[in-house]
């Protein structure tokens, strides 16, 4: 909607120039907004094919999906609130570095350094989910990686079996890399 | 149908009757298979595919939530389990085509563009499995299979040709069974057929045709013989019948013989031994006329007169008597005879007698046949005498005689008779007019008769009294 004010201003002796700053913008725009959008859903079908422990499964109720980061927290992710997998409730929490994160059972962390944060929770049952580049190999459990205009993922089973999460064998095998 | 049945024999049409019903059966059988086999098969088409969509089904799930080409691709792949499937497209949840199996084979059909799963079925010789593919309610994408009948026809064709085989087969058993069994049936008939027909040919009724069976073919066999038995019983009372006609009739016949020559000899000793006793009353009466003249008065003379002419037509009868039994007894020499022209001499000798009448005969030209000529002269000159004596009173007398298919005649306008003694007519020494009106001795026509007779032919006559009368004869020589 912004792209459409811009141009607006210009006036109409760039009406051609208008014409391809549109084209470009919305698509750039339209680019993000896709792969924001593909991001959230995969956080969503990630918690299908994760189990976690028993406690956390029977309690059943609200899986609680802790957001990370400058710009982590979108309109997309967002919308994932309220939404069900299995027999949870998701609820979408945006939280800052400082922040408790114990009570999460999904981190989502994105545009920052993930050491930090992945020392604070190394044994707790957390799926951690990050785009960050060799966000797997660095003690996360699932590192997204964006392929032109897919995504894929990384796993680190090991990571997985430390925070005492079972990964479903149908993840594993769509995983590009399991460490 | 039925008339082509007819010209086999029973034999054949045991086989046939046989052979047909066995295929009726095996067909209807192989019929009943097949389409159980194809009803089997389709549901087990059906089933397999079913099967091993939902086994991948977990795989296609996780592999469209991810938007993994790659394990898509190869879900398609490992759904693509036999030349059963001739393409396996996987859809994602906006029905875009994300992959496709390649089975690399000419079978590969295009994917449709929006399946729909309730199209689930079989269309035009393919089954198309369509299945929607859910995940928390919500339908990721779709999986399309289709499948061909290759192996449902084959299986329907291998039911087949199983069923011909076993057609084959039966029928060379059935042949084999049927040639052994029907003989139970068609033996016995054989034989009755047999006996009937040397029975027909050789006409031996002793003969009897064996029992076998007391089926209805022993009935009839039963009676068969006893018609046999009845026919055998009649010939020979015929036989028995025959002999003694026979031995009648010879006994009759020499009877008859006998009799025969006794009327002959008596006949002729008749004739000739009264001939002298009659020329004696003759002349000793001529004597007295002429010796007695001057003594006797015209009533003794006029006495004496008719004592003389009744003698002399006695000797005429006579005559006539010995005529009819050499007639009889005389042998036929036969050889082609001018017929008109024998007409013709008699005419003219006959009118010789009477010049003074005038007769108008018409004789047909070139009459000819084979006979005994002296004995033929006598019926012409017999008949030709009566068409003379019987128009003596006619104004114009005509006669003429001739032939008409085999069929003489002499034809007159005299006095005739009446038809209804026509019976007496060649009887010997019957009249139908009396000595007064015609004279005649009634030998005639009995020697003319007996002629005919004689010549193996057949003599008969119209009349009618006042107009004429016609004679008709037949002769059999010619």
């Amino acid at each position: 909607m912004k792209g459409i004010d811009r141009p607006g201003q210009a006036g109409r002796r760039l009406l051609w120039g208008f014409v391809l700053y549109l084209g470009l913008l919305t698509s750039v725009q339209g680019h993000a907004e896709e792969e924001a959008q593909l991001k959230a859903a995969f956080i969503y079908n990630f918690t299908k094919y994760v189990t976690w422990p028993l406690s956390i499964e029977q309690a059943s109720g609200t899986l609680r999906v802790c957001v990370v980061g400058k710009k982590a927290y979108s309109d997309e992710i967002a919308q994932l609130n309220g939404r069900e997998v299995r027999t949870f409730e998701l609820e979408v929490v945006p939280l800052s570095l400082t922040d408790s994160m114990t009570a999460c059972h999904v981190l989502y962390l994105s545009g920052l350094k993930p050491d930090k944060v992945l020392g604070m929770i190394s044994t707790l049952p957390i799926l951690t989910i990050s785009d960050e580049p060799g966000f797997a190999s660095l003690g996360g459990i699932i590192g997204l990686i964006t392929e032109g205009r897919r995504i894929r993922f990384d796993i680190n089973l090991g990571r997985a079996r430390d925070a005492q999460l079972q990964i479903s064998s149908r993840l594993l095998q769509l995983a590009r890399r399991v460490e | 149908m039925y008339k082509l049945l007819s010209s086999f024999s029973i034999k054949q049409k045991l086989t046939m009757v046989i052979l047909l019903t066995i295929f009726a059966g095996v067909v209807l059988i192989g019929m009943f298979f097949m389409g159980y086999e194809r009803i089997q098969s389709r549901e087990q088409l059906v089933h397999e595919i079913t099967v091993i969509t939902k086994v991948s089904y977990s795989q296609v799930v996780a592999a469209l939530e991810f938007e993994d080409l790659n394990t898509l691709q190869e879900s398609a792949n490992s759904l693509d389990f036999d030349y059963t499937i001739d393409v396996v497209c996987i859809y994602d949840g906006a029905m875009n085509l994300q992959a496709r199996s390649f089975p690399g084979s000419s079978r590969a059909i295009p994917c449709p563009d929006n399946p729909h799963a309730d199209s689930t079925g079989f269309l035009q010789g393919k089954y198309h499995h369509i299945e929607d593919v859910f995940s928390e309610s919500v339908r990721v994408g779709t999986i399309f299979i289709s499948a061909n009948m290759d192996y449902v026809n084959s299986q329907i064709q291998r039911y087949f040709y199983m069923m011909l085989t076993a057609l084959g087969i039966i029928s060379v058993v059935s042949i084999l069974v049927a040639m052994v069994l029907q003989k139970a049936v068609t033996d016995p008939i054989f034989d009755l057929a047999s006996t009937a027909t040397s029975i027909a040919r050789d006409r031996d009724f002793s003969m009897r045709a064996e029992k076998v069976s007391d089926d209805e073919i022993g009935q009839m066999v039963d009676a068969f013989n006893a018609m046999l038995a009845a026919i055998q019983q009649r010939d020979l009372e015929l036989l028995s019948h025959k002999s003694e006609l026979e031995s009648k009739v010879e006994e009759r016949t020499s009877e008859l013989k006998a009799a025969n020559q006794e009327l002959e000899a008596f006949s002729y000793s008749v004739s000739h031994d009264l001939r002298s006793p009659l020329r004696a009353i003759d002349g000793f009466s001529q004597a007295l006329l002429e010796d007695y003249a001057d003594q006797l008065d015209s009533a003794a003379m006029g006495y004496l007169e008719r004592v003389r002419m009744a003698s002399q037509r006695m000797g005429v009868l006579i005559d006539s008597m010995l005529w009819l039994s050499r007639v009889t007894r005389q042998e036929i020499v036969t050889r082609m005879v001018d017929f008109s022209t024998m007409c013709e001499e008699v005419v003219r000798d006959i009118q010789d007698r009477d010049p003074e009448r005038l007769v108008s005969v018409a004789i047909q030209p070139n009459m000819s046949l084979r006979c005994d000529a002296r004995l033929m002269r006598i019926v012409v000159t017999n008949l030709v005498d009566n068409a003379f004596k019987y128009t003596q009173k006619v104004a114009d007398p005509e006669i003429s005689i001739g032939c008409r298919e085999g069929v003489y005649f002499i034809k007159d306008n005299g006095a005739g008779f009446d038809m209804r003694y026509v019976d007496k007519l060649f009887g010997a020494f019957q009249r139908l007019h009396s000595k007064e009106e015609f004279e005649g001795t009634g030998i005639g026509l009995a020697t003319v008769a007996r002629v005919v007779h004689r010549h193996g032919g057949d003599i008969w006559a119209e009349s009618e009294v006042g107009v004429g009368a016609t004679f008709y004869f037949t002769v059999s020589f010619s």
